[in-house]
């Protein structure tokens, strides 16, 4: 993040600037004061500006809210944010401040802050600026900053710039090293920088802390639970909110030809159908934007058929450590270990009248799955 | 084919059923085996057997009981408590004929090998065999997944006594155990004190021919110990049991017999119609009657000559290896009789399934695998002094070894097994001639009679070409 600061300074302040790259955070604050001298003139004049605009009047609420005004600033700002993060009225009362400062025009942003994992939120701020459209996401730990950051960055729009609106943004960083942001201390951040590859990656991680549901076709192995290792393909349906998931799997293991000779007696052939379903309530987190793991708990019911005897229902309890990649927009690849314990296992027998064969108790199995994850709303 | 499971092992609870599986059903039955246990039946398999009843038979029967119970669960019971084998034969033709009454539930019976279960198929030696067979077929698909492996009952068996239970390519019968009822018993004392050669000690060699067993006979009769105060008969070279007329058939013609022919199927061709020596049967005669000196008394049972040969008031008996399994091995041993060590004759004891009404193929072929498993076949072996019927098992003895003996049938696996059939009563008129009630020239002209009943007779037994004269 810092290096985007930095970049900026380079390019509008000259070689002055270029040390703060090694030294990127103490030296934030620096940078952004030659900034702000650097654009004193507009400072001022948007100081005329918030003087004029009544900021007073601004909409308290987070709903969309243009300014009725005609001599005031107008303001078109959506705010979303969980309730842990500062409300409406905190993101304009740092809004305001940051337009005390001066610019120009109106200000026209979506801020939506959200939960990307157990310890990040996650920025996506989208602001119009002359009819130019930019977006642009973060993530920080603190819900705070990445408000914060917001307001910088929407006071930032309507400022004139050199850079043009559609490069305008500070980072979290600069939020974050800046003890004096809760000033009104004037500052003109460049934009992130970012490719659009790397920000549609960004786009993606983020949805974590959305309910989404995903469909996934799966292979599955198993040992212990029929006669020689089980594979079978299968189906998975689940949902995700926040840290946790829950997926229910259908399974339909290839059939089994197997050959017993008790006592070297003669050959008795039994054929083995199954079909399982599994329910597996997750949790875990994201270790990257494009991984995250799991531990799930993993419910099994079978039913199970040979040749020589009816259905037999049996259950089995597990965990897994489930592995899951989100390399590009919705797809979704899955990975997972397990180990279950069989309760209720059945003993198959010809014609139950000689025993032949029992599953295992502890069946360990393997599961690669493949699909599509589809976003929702908070 | 009903089948009752009882859910012995404790259910566990079913609650995984309910949690998610409304789409999988819940109608699976409870176990019913569980590894390393019995599987959890309810149920008995009704066998009908004369062993259980007989003592020297019970505990080979009892391990084929428990092997029952090892691997199934199941229960054998005796489905009738008839002590000879007549009796057993009888009542099981009225099963299998739906004429007796009751008909009670049976699921499997003990036969020797031959026509004594091919006269239920449409194999019969003889007479109208039935429109359908009345045993269930072994290897039949309709059994499912227990119906036996024509591949392994091949592999397994010896194909000399599963030609007895085949008919058109259908198995209606396994063995458990197979004898060899070419064997002489003989009081090892005895013998000692008469100068042979006993468990490897020095001394002659044990007779290997007649010639030798006459030389036997008469050294023997030189030592014989005196009269047993609690017997009234004097010690003997042979003991006879002439009670029982079978083994007089079983010591004149399965051995004699044999002994005297140029070959097995010199002798096998006289008994199946294709070649009428007269001569050969007329020689046995002769042996037998120069035998007839040393025989002591020949009004024993089968038991009461064991006995005598096992106290040493007799020698040597001619009998089944079966005789063997109740003396101890340091007071009786066996060896073939002389002039057949080449020969195994064998009679098998077999197990086959009635297909009536009131049986459970499926409990009886629980049954057939309980009986043929290897560590059951190795113990009952033993227990019964029969070779095992798995040929894995049979040593030396199996069939198409290079050292092994030549399989032989028996004649019960050879004659149809018919009242009024062909030679039925040759007992019978064997011992009035042992009882002086009917000379030779009677019993040859027996022979010629029954000879034409033969089914695959191809040459007519009559005076013309008697001592193998073919007529012009």
């Amino acid at each position: 993040m810092s290096r985007s600061v930095d970049a900026t300074c380079q390019r509008h302040l000259g070689a002055s600037c270029t040390r703060s790259r090694r030294r990127a955070l103490l030296r934030l604050r620096e940078c952004l004061l030659l900034v702000s001298s650097c654009l004193q003139p507009q400072l001022a004049h948007a100081d005329r500006v918030a003087a004029r605009s009544d900021l007073g009047a601004a909409p308290s609420a987070a709903a969309t809210a243009p300014s009725e005004a005609p001599e005031a600033l107008e303001l078109r700002i959506r705010y979303r944010a969980p309730r842990e993060c500062p409300s409406s009225g905190n993101f304009l009362d740092a809004l305001q401040r940051h337009i005390a400062a001066g610019g120009a025009g109106g200000i026209d942003a979506d801020v939506d802050i959200q939960r990307a994992s157990g310890t990040e939120f996650e920025l996506s701020l989208r602001l119009r600026v002359a009819g130019n459209v930019s977006e642009s996401s973060a993530r920080a730990e603190s819900c705070l900053e990445l408000m914060q950051l917001a307001a910088l960055n929407a006071s930032m729009a309507r400022t004139t710039s050199p850079l043009g609106p559609d490069v305008l943004a500070a980072t979290v960083d600069d939020v974050a090293a800046s003890p004096k942001l809760e000033a009104n201390a004037p500052r003109e951040v460049p934009a992130l920088g970012r490719d659009a590859g790397a920000e549609a990656s960004a786009r993606e991680s983020a949805t974590d802390g959305r309910t989404r549901a995903f469909v996934l076709g799966e292979m599955r192995t198993a040992g212990g639970m029929l006669p020689r290792q089980a594979w079978g393909p299968g189906l998975s349906v689940g949902v995700a909110r926040d840290i946790g998931s829950l997926r229910s799997s259908f399974t339909s293991w290839q059939g089994q030809r197997s050959v017993f000779t008790p006592d070297q007696t003669s050959p008795m052939t039994l054929d083995f159908e199954q079909q399982s379903l599994e329910l597996a309530p997750c949790a875990g987190f994201a270790l990257t934007p494009a991984l995250r793991v799991d531990g799930c708990v993993l419910l099994g019911a079978h039913r199970v058929r040979t040749n020589a005897e009816s259905a037999r229902v049996s259950g089995s309890i597990g965990a897994g450590a489930l592995a899951t990649l989100s390399p590009w927009r919705g797809l979704r690849v899955e990975l997972e270990g397990s180990v279950s314990a069989a309760f209720a296992r059945p003993s198959f027998a010809a014609d139950a009248v000689r025993y032949l064969y029992e599953p295992e108790l502890l069946q360990p199995g393997a599961r690669i799955a493949l699909g599509w994850e589809f976003g929702g709303g908070t | 084919m009903t089948l009752t499971a009882m859910k012995r092992r404790k259910t566990l609870p079913r609650w995984g059923c309910g949690l998610m599986l409304v789409s999988l059903g819940c109608g699976g039955e409870a176990d019913p085996c569980v590894e390393g246990e019995a599987c959890q039946l309810e149920g008995e398999v009704q066998v009908a057997t004369w062993w259980g009843t007989r003592g020297e038979l019970y505990i080979p029967f009892d391990i084929l009981k428990q092997s029952l119970r090892r691997t199934t669960g199941l229960e054998a019971t005796l489905a009738h408590r008839l002590q000879t084998k007549t009796e057993h034969t009888r009542w099981i033709e009225g099963q299998l004929e739906q004429t007796a009454d009751p008909l009670v539930p049976l699921d499997v019976f003990s036969a020797n090998n031959g026509d004594e279960v091919l006269r239920w198929t449409r194999c019969a030696a003889s007479g109208i065999p039935p429109e359908s067979p009345r045993l269930v077929g072994l290897t039949n698909g309709e059994l499912g997944v227990s119906a036996l492996d024509p591949g392994w009952i091949a592999e397994n068996f010896p194909r000399e006594v599963m030609q007895t239970l085949q008919c058109e390519g259908e198995t209606y019968a396994l063995p458990v155990g197979i004898h060899r009822i070419n064997t002489l018993l003989y009081n090892k004392e005895s013998f000692r004190k008469a100068g042979y050669a006993v468990d490897g000690a020095e001394g002659l060699p044990l007779p290997g021919s007649l010639e030798e067993l006459s030389q036997a006979a008469r050294a023997i009769d030189a030592t014989l110990p005196e009269e047993d105060a609690g017997s009234d008969l004097p010690a003997s070279v042979f003991a006879v049991a002439g009670r029982e007329a079978w083994t007089l058939s079983l010591f004149v013609i399965e051995n004699l017999m044999l002994s005297l022919a140029q070959d097995s199927t010199h002798y096998q061709n006289y008994w199946q119609g294709r070649d009428c020596d007269e001569g050969l049967l007329e020689r046995t005669l002769a042996e037998f009657e120069k035998l007839r000196p040393w025989f002591g008394n020949w009004e024993l049972s089968a038991s009461e000559a064991l006995a005598r040969v096992t106290s040493g008031q007799a020698a040597m008996m001619v009998m089944g290896d079966w005789a063997a399994a109740e003396p101890a091995p340091e007071d009786v041993g066996t060896i073939p009789f002389p002039g057949t060590a080449q020969y195994f004759v064998f009679s098998a004891d077999v197990f086959a399934l009635p297909d009536i009404p009131n049986a459970d193929p499926l409990k009886g072929l629980a049954w057939l695998r309980a009986v043929t498993g290897d560590e059951t076949q190795h113990e009952f072996s033993i227990a019964k002094s029969a070779l095992p019927a798995r040929t894995d098992l049979e040593g030396e003895l199996a069939p198409g070894g290079g050292s092994a003996p030549e399989w032989v049938r028996s004649l019960p696996a050879i004659f149809p097994y018919v009242e009024n059939g062909p030679f039925h009563d040759l007992q019978d008129v064997l011992k009035e001639w042992l009882y002086a009630r009917k000379d030779t020239g009677s019993v040859l002209e027996y022979a010629r009679e029954e000879y034409s009943k033969l089914s695959h007779g191809t040459v007519s037994c009559v005076p013309t070409n008697v001592d193998g004269r073919i007529p012009e």
